[in-house]
């Protein structure tokens, strides 16, 4: 890695300070960042790590007047492993255990899983190789490349990156608010296309603390990657279904996590079948039109047939 | 003759590699640290085919901590000839390079690697891009653009290449080769069905563990010391003799540590210049100096890919086939072929015809990646599939009517039949779909397997007079277990116990070197050598065991005084009397050992050393001619549950049988066909490089997108070997009549996988790997 | 008795010839400092002290013998502390604080020049770093803890530079060693002086081939085992899932964790 200074920030206000100063960055569980520090992916690299783990009461988990609180620095794992988040909230204990391998949960944090950055393989590869439009540069390289990862429902800002946590689609689907420093923000608001981050978060802004109002149905969480573990999702979904209410998410389809509100509808009140949930699953992917195949590009059609499929398998994980 | 062992192919013996792995102790190459030592890294070529227009490496040079940055124009370098390998050239000199990836004649050496990875950055280069190809097909176009590097080259050493090659042709080719016997329009007239169909087979990344890395080290009197990860020592011995003609082998010693996945061919033909600039930056600063590659930097090897097979097969409705013709185009190299042995060797096909074109890409080169007949080994499985498909036939079946049946082929098949319950689980394409809502499906394949043949290898054994046993001869563990193996031949064969056998350090490899130009056939190849060294040790041993033994001041009556070594064996590290057991005397007693000699008046080694060289040890030719058929066969079986919403693909359980001739390590057996059936899985189901069609980088350079299987990625691995051969004796062409396994499973598994998928899904996939679109593609849903 | 004795290491005094005494030594976390334990002894203290030179950060070692108690630990430190502001090297973090005091006018604490505490196989290492190296850094390429290893993965894929840190698996690759001040830290070197079960069921199944991989997936079993003695296969499998071995030995590891468990 190229050379930084590190500063262990004592308090929300001081780390909030410090990350106003040019150059500087939050580091969380340092999964993502460090990765991308190492392999020298973005042209402008960070100066100074601001470590807010020496902040005190950032890691917990908690229910309050029906609401789970999690402290914005709780590890993977700990969701994961937690009685109350696995009985009433499973969607999101569900989405931690599915993301990355063991050791990654055991570092990596919700907040720092919710704010990390694409997987486009032309923003990640080395060096700065493409110096592409999440980096301030003038292309998507995607677009024109291989982009069997890739969203199906179009471009964000000419972008068509995908967001890749696990943990985004269980929280919009389980109606959570995302606590920072400055402001309340629901889930649905949370994620944005920006260079190179993937939230509406100013740049002094950090996550605090993750609020969920105890779900009024069951919820679940589905997601498909190439391998069972390790791999960031080809497509996932989570859904929390009551009997008037329907949320249900994809992600890794889109820029941004997508509620798929036909489905939504489609589910509002009706039974949890076989027949209502394959239709829902159609109306979820309405409007994908994804990539077609182009030389050794195979596309991403793929993509809907199996955005499909887990819109319907997550519905029926909720009877 | 079957022989009865006591120490080979029994179970229970200690994995000689085992506990310096274990406990973390094993030096790989990375691990290497030496006093003083510099760091290294070369630039890394960021597209598909350019050329440097201009260079600025000054504000590299200025860097705190940066020692020397060498180029390709610098006088260090000039003078040194370019490196015949693959029909392809790597000169040190030039300023143009033909792959994303490839590692320039640049180099810089620091005090550091973060140093290093800064110099680089600073280097500012501009270059001129120039056209690129991505696939064989665009390459062999008339008015392609020549991608292929120094296209004369291939001509300028001819007897490197085998006489079926066809050098001589212009444009991208690097090679074309055709077979064919009997008449295949006739075939194809008498039989009752034809099918067509196009088989590809993507590029195959060797993806090692441990990284490329190169220590050098130049010793006080000159003598070069290389820290390789590489299979074979001459090979690079030879290398940098080609390189630095006053740089005499004997001069330059090869250190092979531990090495973290090797698979193949790695360093010396396909990967000089690390090793190059290493000893480039030794010379000039005296200092040690390691070379490493990152993981972006090792996509550097990989195995042919087939880019379409065109295959015309005729069948008649009792399976048998009459005529089959192919026409393959490969993006390549020597490497891989799909070539003609199987059919040849393996099968009784009256009427054959192959063309295969081999084209350069702008990819890396092509090398054996465990091993050079995976094309082949899935354009076979391939055929026979698709015939008994065509027919109806249980694919198990259709292998009576075109082999000559070997025993040792149905003796696979009929275990492996049982073992997976195929009989009972064995349906039509498409038909079996399960509670779960997947389709159920069973796959098999067969070929011969490999006899292994005879490289180039010497060693030695010394029986030291304390009864302990040395082998000498370095050998290069990259994976295979060859430790243990050759450990229980030793003891075998010298008749002592297998814990009294020991190799040397690691790091003393200045006596033998085995292996001699690869991992293939290894074990083979190290039989013949420690059987033909520990035989002659022995003999040795036995004569002194009848002759008097000289003590420090008086000489001992011979240990059996009215005995001659005929009359002698020795067995769990005691020499005794064949026709009296209990007359015996232990190994230290006969060579006199003593606890606490006097050293000013030691008269000189009482141990027993011997060495055997290539020539000295029995030879065994046969498998280079293709028309001798195959004594040693394997079958394979797959289940696999595949979901036809998603086309994800549940592996849950292979079933491999080998039949190796004689088992020598049996754990070490079973550990190579579980760890190549898992390999297999990825080749199978999600091994791809993925290079960008605009600039011709390869995209998934790093271990989370090139996706090989993880711990819970597949089912069941059932193992299971069989001694049988040709006439139920073990009569493999190894000194023990073992035959090889550490290539097999991953080598031709992949297509075992697939054949099960069709059966799944009643589909007709000819492509690997089979992803999620492929399946959903073909059951028309997208 | 203080005795100093000055080495290079390239004369055959490593770390490595220290481990080998670790049978005697107090394993723990929570050491203090040499002059703590020293005091824990009302016998005659004997204090070694062996500065090694290596490239890079060197380090030096302090063994303490009470011979009361016949207690022996180490404090192991680095042979150069390096002023930031004008690079002078110093013997002792104590001579640099002095230095920083007297020249840049202030007092720094160890955090302000980047000196960090940390066990390492139950002996406590003070050590000057770098804030942009990761811990697999400092174990594997200063202090030559070698099992750490690194398939330069450099994104956490592969598992093979796991290591305990206190008592959980974690990626040495992908934590910065700046914020591991305090934690205690376990390689497979120290596993394999507590001579755990895990080591003999490894070689006694076959578990590795090349090799590489192997000291990672021994580490990630042995959090699991810590923390669940009595794991099933399936919980094996999804402990060991972020390992990566290209050879393929998953089975095999499965079976020795098992076998491990039993003779716990």
């Amino acid at each position: 890695m190229k050379k930084f200074k590190h500063v262990n920030a004592s308090s929300i206000d001081e780390a909030s300070t410090l990350l106003g100063q040019d150059g500087a960055v939050l580091i969380a569980g340092g999964t993502d960042l460090l990765g991308a520090l190492k392999n020298r992916i973005l042209s402008n690299y960070p100066s100074v790590l601001i470590n807010p783990k020496t902040i005190s009461g950032l890691d917990y988990i908690k229910e309050e007047g029906g609401v789970l609180k999690v402290g914005a620095l709780t590890l993977l794992e700990e969701i994961a492993n937690n009685d109350i988040v696995k009985s009433n909230y499973t969607a999101l204990a569900e989405a931690a255990h599915r993301t990355a391998s063991p050791h990654i949960r055991e570092a990596g944090t919700i907040g720092g899983n919710i704010c990390q950055m694409n997987r486009c393989w032309y923003f990640r590869h080395p060096n700065n190789r493409f110096d592409c439009l999440r980096k301030g540069g003038g292309m998507c390289f995607a677009m024109a490349g291989d982009n069997r990862y890739h969203s199906i429902f179009g471009a964000v800002k000419a972008c068509i990156a995908v967001n890749p946590s696990d943990t985004a689609p269980a929280l919009v689907a389980l109606n959570a608010t995302i606590v920072t420093n400055k402001r309340d923000i629901a889930a649905d608001d949370f994620w944005d296309v920006g260079i190179p981050g993937s939230t509406v978060l100013d740049e002094d802004e950090i996550v605090t603390e993750i609020q969920i109002p105890e779900p009024a149905g069951k919820s679940a969480f589905i997601k498909f990657a190439i391998r069972k573990t390790i791999d960031f999702p080809v497509v996932n979904c989570a859904a929390m279904i009551s009997g008037s209410e329907a949320r249900i998410c994809l992600n890794a389809v889109y820029n941004l996590p997508v509620r798929a509100t036909a489905a939504e509808e489609a589910m509002a009140g009706a039974t949890i079948d076989e027949a209502n949930a394959e239709a829902a699953g159609e109306a979820a992917v309405t409007g994908a039109s994804g990539f077609p195949a182009n030389g050794s590009n195979p596309g991403n059609k793929y993509k809907i047939q199996i955005a499909k499929t887990l819109v319907k398998r997550t519905i029926l994980a909720c009877q | 003759m079957t022989e009865e062992y006591t120490v080979i192919g029994k179970r229970g013996y200690r994995h000689a590699e085992g506990l310096p792995k274990a406990t973390g102790k094993a030096t790989f190459n990375r691990d290497i640290k030496l006093p003083q030592m510099l760091y290294g890294k070369m630039l890394i070529h960021p597209n598909a085919h350019s050329k440097i227009k201009s260079i600025d490496i000054s504000k590299a040079e200025a860097l705190p901590g940066v020692v020397s940055i060498l180029k390709y124009d610098d006088a260090e370098l000039q003078g040194i000839r370019p490196l015949f390998g693959q029909a392809d050239a790597y000169s040190v000199q030039t300023d143009e390079y033909y792959f994303w990836g490839e590692e320039c004649n640049i180099a810089v050496c620091a005090e550091s690697e973060e140093i290093c990875d800064e110099a680089l950055s600073l280097i500012q280069i501009e270059w001129e891009e120039l056209p690129f190809l991505l696939s064989a097909e665009e390459a062999l176009k008339a008015d392609a653009p020549l991608v292929i590097r120094n296209p004369n080259i291939k001509n300028e050493h001819p007897e490197m290449l085998p006489p079926w090659v066809n050098t001589t042709l212009e444009g991208n080719y690097l090679f074309a080769l055709e077979f064919a016997w009997g008449d295949v329009e006739q075939g194809y007239q008498d039989a009752d069905v034809i099918v067509e169909e196009n088989l590809s087979y993507e590029y195959l990344e060797f993806a090692p563990a441990e990284c490329d890395s190169v220590v050098v080290d130049i010793r006080d009197n000159d003598e070069v010391v290389f820290y390789i990860q590489e299979q074979s020592g001459v090979a690079i011995q030879q290398t940098f003799r080609s390189f630095f003609p006053q740089l005499p082998m004997s001069k330059c010693r090869i250190e092979k540590h531990y090495s973290g996945g090797t698979y193949g061919l790695r360093h010396n033909n396909f990967h000089p210049r690390p090793t190059l600039f290493a000893l480039l930056f030794a010379q000039k600063t005296r200092k040690p100096i390691k070379i490493l590659t990152d993981r972006k930097g090792d996509f550097y090897y990989h195995d042919g890919k087939i880019e379409s097979c065109k295959l015309k097969i005729g069948v008649k409705n009792d399976g048998k086939i009459t005529a089959l013709s192919t026409d393959s185009l490969i993006g390549g190299g020597l490497g891989t072929t799909v070539g003609a042995r199987f059919w040849s060797k393996d099968t009784i096909i009256p009427n054959f015809f192959l063309h295969e074109d081999q084209l350069a890409v702008s990819k890396a080169p092509v090398t054996a990646f465990r091993c050079e007949l995976n094309n082949g080994a899935y354009h076979f499985s391939k055929v026979f599939d698709l015939a008994a498909n065509a027919v109806g036939m249980d694919p198990t079946l259709i292998v009576n009517a075109n082999t000559r049946n070997a025993p040792s082929l149905l003796e696979c098949i009929k275990s492996g039949k049982e073992i997976i319950d195929w009989d009972s689980k064995w349906h039509s394409s498409g038909s079996k779909q399960l509670s779960n809502g997947k389709y159920h499906g069973l796959g098999f394949t067969w070929t011969e397997e490999w006899d292994g043949h005879h490289w180039s290898a010497s060693g030695g054994v010394r029986i030291c007079s304390d009864g302990s046993v040395l082998i000498l001869g370095n050998i290069t563990d990259f994976g295979v277990m060859p430790m243990t193996s050759v450990k229980i031949m030793c003891a075998e064969t010298l008749g002592v116990r297998f814990e009294d056998v020991h190799f040397p350090p690691q790091q003393d490899t200045t006596c033998f070197l085995w292996e001699g130009m690869g991992g293939s056939c290894g074990l083979h190849t190290n039989s013949m050598v420690i059987k033909a060294a520990a035989e002659k040790a022995k003999k040795l041993l036995l004569e002194r065991a009848v002759q008097p033994r000289q003590a420090l001041y008086q000489v001992l009556p011979p240990a059996f005084p009215d005995l001659t070594p005929d009359d002698l064996d020795v067995k769990d590290s005691m020499v005794f009397e064949k026709s009296n057991p209990e007359n015996k005397m232990s190994i230290p007693d006969i060579l006199v050992w003593r606890e606490n000699p006097c050293p000013a008046a030691w008269i000189g080694p009482l141990d027993i050393q011997v060495c055997v060289s290539q020539g000295e040890t029995e030879t065994n030719h046969e498998i280079h001619d293709a028309s001798i058929p195959s004594t040693y066969y394997q079958a394979h079986f797959a289940e696999v549950e595949v979901d036809s919403e998603t086309g994800f693909v549940e592996v849950t359980k292979i079933v491999n049988v080998n039949d190796i001739g004689q088992a020598i390590y049996p754990e070490g057996i079973e550990t190579q066909q579980v760890g190549g059936t898992l390999m297999a899985w990825g080749r199978a189901l999600t091994e791809e490089p993925v290079y960008d069609p605009m600039t011709g980088v390869l995209l998934n350079c790093n271990l989370l997108d090139y996706k090989y299987s993880t711990m819970r990625d597949c089912g069941t691995i059932i193992p299971k070997y069989l001694e049988v051969g040709e006439k139920g004796e073990h009569d493999g062409s190894g000194a023990y009549g073992n035959v090889g396994i550490g290539e097999d499973t991953a080598t031709v598994v992949p297509a075992v996988i697939l054949n099960a998928v069709n059966n799944a899904l009643g589909t007709n996939i000819n492509s690997l790997p089979v992803t999620p679109t492929k399946i959903l593609k073909a059951l028309g849903k997208i | 008795m203080t005795k100093e004795i000055k080495k290079n290491n390239s004369d055959g005094v490593s770390r490595r010839d220290f481990l080998k005494d670790a049978g005697l030594l107090v394993s723990g976390t929570a050491i203090g400092s040499t002059v703590l334990l020293a005091a824990c002894g009302d016998g005659e203290t004997v204090t070694e002290k062996i500065t090694t030179t290596v490239t890079g950060a060197g380090a030096t070692t302090t063994k303490t013998v009470t011979a009361g108690e016949m207690v022996k630990t180490e404090t192991i430190t680095q042979s150069k502390y390096v002023c930031p502001v004008d690079g002078m090297e110093f013997d002792s973090l104590a001579d640099l604080q002095a230095h920083f005091e007297n020249e840049h006018g202030g007092e720094a604490t160890s955090a302000d020049l980047n000196v960090i505490n940390l066990t390492i196989n139950g002996k406590l290492y003070e050590v000057q770093i770098e804030p942009y190296w990761t811990l697999r850094h400092l174990l594997h390429d200063v202090l030559e803890f070698i099992s750490v290893k690194d398939m330069c993965c450099e994104q956490g894929q592969c598992g093979s530079c796991a290591v305990l840190a206190d008592g959980k698996p974690l990626l040495s690759c992908m934590l910065l060693a700046i914020e591991c001040d305090g934690r205690s830290i376990q390689t497979a070197e120290g596993l394999a002086l507590e001579n755990h079960p895990l080591i003999e069921a490894y070689v006694n199944n076959h578990c590795s081939q090349c090799g590489y991989c192997t000291p990672g997936f021994i580490m990630t079993a042995k959090g699991l085992l810590d923390r669940n003695p009595n794991p099933t296969a399936d919980e094996i499998a999804f402990a060991l899932e972020g390992n990566l071995c290209r050879c393929s030995t998953y089975p095999y590891h499965i079976q020795a964790v098992l076998d491990a468990s039993s003779s716990l």
